[in-house]
This record gives C-alpha cells, sequence and structure tokens, in this order.
C-alpha cells in the first residue's frame, strides 16, 4: 500500500476528497448550507480536470436525485450530497431510488428542519427518511466520514445489496470542522473498489422494464426481496468493514462499536459526533471507579435488533442519546433500541435523552448528568422514559 | 489539551488564524489539532469566533470550548460586548490587538499581553487584516507554534498571492517580539 497523505480538512472536503477517489462517472447535486462545501469541492474537482466525472448542476434536489436515478440506470457509478430541506425536497424520490435498486451514495450533511428555520446540526433530517429504504450511517469525525463514502460504494454496489447508502454528517461539527484526515492513494482505492458494472443498467440486448407498476397480485413481493437485501447488508456493512481495515488501516466495527463496554453497568447509545466527546466522559467516569460505557451506534438501517436485544442482559440501565423528536413520543432511534431490548424478555431501565437539537451543544457536564441518572436508574431509582436535556425550563 | 479562542469580526479573518494555528502546531510538533468556527452563517463586521485545540493524543471532543488556556482578540472593539476574561483557564493567557495597555483596556483577572498588530499590517498589507500577525503573537508567546511550523502553515492555507506578504509579517513579528518566548 502506497503511503497516506495526511491533509488539514474539514468534513465537507473530506467526503470531497473521498468522492474524487472513488472516481464516479455522475455527480448530480444542489447546494444547501451546510453541505455546500462538498459540491464546490467536487466542481473544482472537475474544473481543474482531476475528476473525470459528469458534474450536473440542476435546479433542485428532487431533480438532484432524479438525474442521479437517470444515471445509475445508464451504468453510472453516482454521488449527490443534500442537507434538512433539501433532504425533505427529494424525499418522493429516495423512494424512487431504493425501490428500484439504484446503488448511488449520498453524503448527507446534518441539519434541523424548518420551522423554526434553523441551518445547524440536527439528525431529524435523515432519521425522518429512515423508512425511505435508505441504508443510513452517521459518522464521528472527517476521517471516518472519508473513509465511510469509499466503503458505502462497496455496500451499495455489492450484488446482494444493490440499495442506496446515506452517509450522515452532523452539520457543522463535522462538516466545519478542521481536523488531519488521512487520504489514501489513488491506486489502492481502486484496487479496494473496481469500477462500477451495474447489474441495474438499460442494456439494449437485455431489455428491462425499470421504475415499473407492480399491482397488489406482485407489490409486496418486491418489498419483500427489498427487505431482504437490506437485512442481507448487515453481513456486508461488517465484511468491507474488515476488508478495508486490512487495506487501510483503520476500521470502525461494522454496524456499532463498543467503548469500554467489556463490564459496563449502565450505558449510553449515540449516533454521529457527540459519540467522541461521550468516550471523553467515560474515560473520565472510569477513572473514578465507575462502570460506564458506550455503544456507538453507526448504522440505523439496516437496525442491529440482536446487538440490542442481547444488551438487555449485560447492563442494568441504557441511555440513548437522541439529536432527534418524534413529536408526541421520543427520539425514534431510543424507540427501537427500547423495543429490540423489550425482545430479550429483560426489563431494564431505558431512557431517552433529546439533546443537541438545531445545533444546540452537547456539553461533557451534560453527558456526565446523563450518566448519573442511569446510575440511579439501574439502583432502582425513578426515571423519565423520555427528557428534553439542558432546557430552560 | 491546549484550547484557544479567537476573537473577530467577519471579513477579519478570524477563522483563518485559528485553522493557521492547527495547521502551524501541526508542522511545528506533529500535534493532534482541531479547527472550527463558531457555526453559522458569517457575516462582514459581525463577531465571528474560532476555536482551536490541540494535543498530543488525537482530539475526540466535539463540544464547544468553554474554558481555554489561549485567547486571541483580533478586534479590540469586541471588548465591549465580550467578556474575554471569564473563560480564561489560570495561567492562561489574553493577547489584544492593541496600542493600549491592559490596565486602560480594563482586562483584569488574569495576564493579558496586548500587542500592535494593526500597525504593521496597515504597512505590510495595506488593510488592518491582522489575523496573522496575532497569530504569531499568541503562536511564539505560547510555544504553540514556531516560525518555519507558521511559514509552513501559510504557505499550506493561504491564496498563493498573499503568502508572501504573510510571511513577511510573521518575519516583523519574530523581529519585534522574538522567536522564542514560550
Amino acid at each position: 500500500m502506497s503511503e497516506q497523505v495526511k491533509m488539514f480538512l474539514n468534513g465537507d472536503e473530506a467526503v470531497a476528497w473521498a468522492v474524487r477517489l472513488c472516481r464516479p462517472d455522475v455527480v448530480s447535486a444542489y447546494p444547501i448550507t451546510p453541505q455546500t462545501i462538498v459540491v464546490e469541492k467536487i466542481s473544482e474537482f472537475v474544473a481543474d480536470g482531476l475528476m473525470k466525472c459528469q458534474y450536473m448542476h440542476v435546479e433542485s434536489e428532487h431533480s438532484a436525485m432524479a438525474s442521479a436515478m437517470g444515471a445509475s440506470l445508464a451504468g453510472a457509478r453516482t454521488f449527490t450530497a443534500t442537507s434538512s430541506q433539501g433532504l425533505a425536497y427529494m424525499c418522493e424520490m429516495l423512494h424512487y431510488v431504493s425501490g428500484s435498486r439504484f446503488p448511488i451514495v449520498m453524503m448527507n450533511a446534518n441539519r434541523t428542519l424548518a420551522a423554526p428555520w434553523n441551518i445547524f446540526g440536527d439528525q431529524r433530517d435523515s432519521i425522518s427518511q429512515r423508512d425511505s429504504g435508505w441504508i443510513q450511517v452517521y459518522v464521528e469525525n472527517g476521517q471516518e466520514a472519508l473513509d465511510m463514502i469509499i466503503q458505502a460504494y462497496r455496500i451499495a454496489e455489492h450484488e446482494k445489496v444493490y440499495l442506496p447508502v446515506m452517509v450522515n454528517l452532523d452539520g457543522f461539527v463535522n462538516t466545519h470542522t478542521y481536523e488531519m484526515v488521512e487520504v489514501p492513494a489513488q491506486e489502492d482505492v481502486d484496487a479496494f473498489l473496481p469500477p462500477f458494472k451495474s447489474l441495474n443498467a438499460v442494456d439494449f440486448e437485455h431489455p428491462k422494464s425499470y421504475c415499473i407498476s407492480a399491482g397488489t397480485d406482485w407489490n409486496m413481493e418486491f418489498r419483500q426481496q427489498q427487505q431482504q437485501a437490506t437485512l442481507d447488508a448487515e453481513a456486508v456493512i461488517q465484511a468491507v468493514d474488515k476488508e478495508y481495515g486490512a487495506a487501510f488501516g483503520r476500521s470502525y466495527g461494522g454496524m456499532l462499536e463498543e467503548y469500554r463496554m467489556e463490564d459496563a453497568e449502565v450505558c449510553l447509545v449515540a449516533l454521529g459526533s457527540v459519540n467522541g466527546t461521550i468516550k471523553e466522559v467515560v474515560d473520565s467516569l472510569r477513572g473514578e471507579g465507575k462502570k460506564v460505557g458506550l455503544v456507538k451506534l453507526r448504522f440505523i438501517r439496516p437496525f442491529p435488533r440482536d446487538y440490542f436485544k442481547a444488551l438487555a442482559g449485560r447492563v442494568k440501565a441504557v441511555g440513548i442519546v437522541s439529536r432527534d423528536l418524534s413529536f408526541g413520543y421520543e427520539g425514534a432511534i431510543g424507540s427501537e433500541v427500547k423495543a429490540a431490548m423489550q425482545g430479550a424478555g429483560t426489563a431494564v431501565p431505558a431512557v431517552n435523552f433529546v439533546a443537541g437539537l438545531a445545533g444546540r451543544d452537547i456539553p461533557r457536564g451534560t453527558i456526565a448528568e446523563m450518566y448519573q441518572k442511569l446510575e440511579r436508574a439501574a439502583d432502582g431509582g425513578a426515571y423519565q422514559d423520555m427528557e428534553m436535556v439542558d432546557m430552560r425550563w | 489539551m491546549i484550547q484557544i479562542k479567537w476573537y473577530a469580526r467577519g471579513g477579519q479573518g478570524g477563522f483563518t488564524a485559528c485553522r493557521l494555528m492547527a495547521l502551524a502546531a501541526v508542522k511545528h510538533s506533529g500535534s493532534y489539532v482541531q479547527a472550527f468556527p463558531s457555526f453559522g452563517p458569517e457575516r462582514r463586521g459581525a463577531p465571528v469566533f474560532g476555536f482551536t485545540r490541540i494535543d498530543e493524543r488525537p482530539i475526540r471532543d466535539h463540544s464547544q470550548i468553554y474554558d481555554y488556556d489561549y485567547a486571541v482578540v483580533i478586534d479590540q472593539t469586541l471588548l465591549e460586548s465580550q467578556d474575554v476574561m471569564s473563560g480564561l483557564k489560570e495561567g492562561g493567557t489574553v493577547f489584544v490587538n492593541s496600542t493600549r495597555t491592559p490596565e486602560e483596556l480594563g482586562l483584569t483577572g488574569g495576564k493579558v499581553v496586548t500587542f500592535d498588530a494593526d500597525t504593521i499590517s496597515l504597512e505590510i498589507l495595506k488593510a488592518k487584516i491582522s489575523n496573522t500577525a496575532m497569530m504569531a503573537v499568541a503562536a511564539l508567546y505560547s510555544g504553540v507554534a514556531d516560525r518555519k511550523g507558521m511559514e509552513d502553515a501559510c504557505r499550506e492555507l493561504l491564496p498563493e498571492r498573499i503568502v508572501k506578504k504573510n510571511l513577511e509579517i510573521i518575519e516583523r513579528v519574530c523581529g519585534e517580539i522574538g522567536e522564542v518566548r514560550a
């Protein structure tokens, strides 16, 4: 393997570099804060002749996804990126792409949805598209963002999967933070990710129908296949992550990463950049002798149901940190973790901490308080099923 | 871990200084770094904050910086609205771009160094863009980066047309306060 180049990049730039290394044939995107740097950087690469791809300037996110689908149908490796309102605007096409089984990779800069209008980060945008049939992964930092774009193509284009993948970066906290990022050499990425030969492309020698109607007699069988492919993706995700680790020296645990969970009595479960901050708090509390741990959930679709089912028998209390809220209930991933744990038949106190909406910071002290509440719950103390933290009242 | 907070107004290059310092630290000592702006749309003239973290081990904390070892105030008019001393850690230093003394600025409760960066910037850039000069002051006093690290960072991060003048600024600051202060 050639040496990787250490570059001083923000998360958006790291994504753009990863996309360049993946050699997409078509990039179709519309800029939106805080994703803008991704598409600016890619269009610079194309204009400077450093990327040989068709860059499509479209007039909206709906068209971005529609033309990405058209390009994938023509057999092109395709990339797009969006955020928040843009993701909401392309919602209709998200379902078309997943249902038609086009392995498009999209970066989403997690940003809250209006109203009240706000450009800052939370995960309500992507989690509200949980049921759109896309594989979804959340990253902790710029390095993981770069690595996951490359892995995403291998997962999406795997013959057992053929589904689109959404790589989520927390808006600003990931997208605009500069860190040193190791950028692999082109020939090594080429070896890991061979050119795309679509199994689902228009071919005049072998005509097929695309984006078809399917009536009541067959529609559910299509859904069954889509469900099976998404479930099968779990083994592919694990395998690709291992192979990536062997090739580039970095792997992330596939579906999730356990941090200091060996003998943990209480743990938090979280998505995205806050995991880094939680790891710092875990180390500090472990230093005080507290048996705390973290489950960094990376993929929400497919969902690691069996892991959480088993987790219920290992710990005394679980907290799920949600930068998301399904109004009238709780954070959607909070509900899912709780439901999976119920499957074990063991009642473990579980608290959904809704935090960090619309870019509100989640400081270390707030995380330490979550662990304190979980410890009280583990000792038989009262707890709330769901609470919004760091509120004015 | 060293944490630095930057105070500037949109258009004064506060976030550029924040990034230059991080990269200069990497060049100087191979540190792990993080540099991020106060999140939001930047408007010319509006207060803009930057944050730099520097450590010997990978930086995982993604929360904002509430207590800092150093603060760098590129625009002293921000002292009217910002309490720069309140987040300063014990033993830390605040660097202010000003011709006045800390006493004249009314800054108490911690170490304050003032430096007239505007005069140098006006002379060399013909504009009051004092980010690089203040970055150099903070780097030399704190020992976070040396002259070579700063020069390398400028060459890598700044547009080619302004590199030479920024290297000149670093040279002037080194000449005025000495290359080894920390």
